[in-house]
């Protein structure tokens, strides 16, 4: 019965979501080594309801943990400022919002992707050409020489780490689970774990805000652009729409965060369907068992994907006060140890023992970001240039 | 400690241990198996998603859009492995019946083992 796969799915996936750390991907490569599709095979709007259900409720924990306690850091997410702000339930709703909008904005942009797919998606020139756009473009937004050559240096290093983890994967499993962790969360969950942080009480009100229809549509239609592109993700989306729309406030460009990942999310399950492209690597995981990829009716998908999304935001939103509770009880910094601790396990259980080196090397380099005050999408070159270098 | 020694610190860590990550990938000799030895012997599963090297004869080549398709065997047993976006230099050393050493990622799809292939050698038996 396709709504009792829906609400199963949905449930699953809110639990797994609201694991710090824990990314889609690394959910299927779980699945897949626990032996979860033999459990549960063919059943393919169970696994969607999950990676759509995990996608939204994996910005609470995004909003609740690894803060670091410093406002001044450029760097820091939004959501993380709200938090610090002590509006850390306004930050998940404004998520939730962002995500209803976004579900409804990537729908009606199916076709359209269609079109654009068959036009541009096998065009290497435009593949490799934006990505060396975006590179360079992080370096010439810098004013400064000496800026532009600390951000230079942060590609390059990133740049080669991913070179020698995912061109010349000698020794490790999941590389890109490692060295995501390490670069992006790994050093804010330090600094909070040795930092002395105060306790913020986070309010139980949420301020009033009008819908921004027009902004998360527009994330919706950038991430159209987005999903042709290998190795773009939801914060090179964000910053092409911070570049066209100047001076988006923190709570815009929450919602149209929010907005961009999960229509990445539906476009990439479109695209495995209608041109089996793996966007995602649970969908690599998925096509390489025995859910069937074949012949999908895509009003029966826009129904899964519509129903399990707005019954996973009225989880979040009914458990939302509890969440809070739990916050505003427990010291930061021991969720953040917590935390901290439990990703290492979830990376060295994957991964091997040899991944500690490799998440203290990319720790290392997701510091620097964070020293010289840069974006740290500047990181993402680390999937940027071994995909610009498979293209060349 | 203070934010300039912490600044260095980071720094001279990145840089050196990237540095030598660099030195151990640049001379790691990895283990070349026959097909035979790889999917029969060894436990394949310990190099799922990782960099291998593999030898064997070439056998139904197989050209599809830019990329090449073609099973290495030793024996009876054989692998598939493929190629994306091949390039001519590699057109010309993959030919049926060659013996080549083969580079490349062991991965699972559609429930097959297969290789991406990176690079390939002649080699001369």
């Amino acid at each position: 019965m396709l709504i009792f796969e829906i609400i199963f799915g949905s449930v699953i996936g809110f639990l797994l979501g609201l694991f710090p750390s824990l990314h889609i991907n690394t959910i299927g490569f779980l699945f897949l080594s626990f032996g979860f599709f033999a459990i549960y095979p063919q059943h393919l709007f169970f696994f969607i309801s999950i990676s759509v259900a995990q996608m939204i409720t994996s910005f609470v924990p995004c909003c609740l943990f690894g803060i670091p306690n410093d406002q001044n850091i450029l760097s820091i997410f939004p959501t993380h400022k709200l938090f610090l702000e002590g509006k850390a339930k306004f930050a998940i709703f404004l998520c939730m919002l962002g995500c209803f909008l976004g579900v409804c904005g990537a729908l009606l942009l199916l076709p359209i992707l269609f079109l654009f797919f068959n036009v541009l998606g096998s065009f290497s020139f435009f593949i490799y050409s934006a990505l060396l756009f975006v590179l360079i473009m992080f370096v010439f937004e810098e004013k400064k020489l000496l800026q532009k050559m600390v951000v230079l240096s942060i590609i390059i290093f990133s740049g080669s780490l991913g070179i020698l983890t995912l061109n010349i994967s000698y020794f490790l499993k999941e590389p890109l689970l490692v060295c995501i962790f390490g670069l992006f969360a790994s050093p804010f969950l330090l600094i909070s774990c040795f930092k002395k942080q105060k306790q913020i009480i986070q309010k139980e009100e949420v301020d009033e805000i009008s819908p921004p229809f027009f902004l998360s549509f527009l994330g919706s239609f950038v991430s159209l652009f987005i999903i042709l592109l290998p190795s773009f993700s939801s914060a090179q989306a964000g910053i092409i729409i911070s570049k066209i729309k100047n001076n988006l406030s923190s709570l815009e460009y929450i919602v149209l965060f929010a907005s961009i990942s999960i229509s990445s999310l539906i476009f990439s399950f479109f695209l495995a369907f209608t041109f089996y492209k793996s966007r995602l690597g649970y969908i690599v995981v998925l096509r390489s068992t025995d859910v069937v990829f074949g012949n999908v009716d895509f009003v029966i998908f826009g129904f899964v994907v519509f129903i399990s999304a707005m019954f996973v935001i009225l989880l979040v939103l009914f458990f939302l006060d509890d969440f809070i509770y739990i916050v505003n009880k427990t010291k930061l910094r021991v969720i953040n140890v917590i935390v901290y601790i439990f990703s290492l396990v979830l990376v060295v259980s994957v991964s091997g023992y040899f991944s500690l080196v490799f998440i203290f090397i990319s720790s290392c380099i997701g510091f620097l970001p964070i020293i010289y005050n840069k974006r740290r999408v500047i990181l993402m070159s680390y999937i940027m240039i071994p995909t610009l270098l498979y293209y060349i | 400690m203070e934010m300039k020694a912490f600044r260095l610190l980071v720094i001279v860590c990145a840089f050196s241990s990237l540095f030598l990550l660099l030195i151990y990938t640049y001379y790691y000799e990895l283990e070349t198996f026959s097909v035979y030895d790889f999917l029969h012997v060894k436990d394949s599963n310990d190099f799922l998603e990782k960099t291998t090297s593999l030898q064997g004869t070439v056998r139904n080549i197989e050209h599809r859009n830019e990329h090449l398709f073609f099973d290495l065997c030793t024996g009876s047993t054989c692998i598939l492995c493929v190629v994306f976006n091949i390039k001519d230099f590699q057109k010309q050393t993959i030919f049926n019946n060659t013996h080549l050493k083969v580079v490349g990622k062991y991965t699972i799809y559609n429930n097959t083992p297969q290789i991406i292939v990176d690079r390939v050698y002649r080699v001369n038996l």
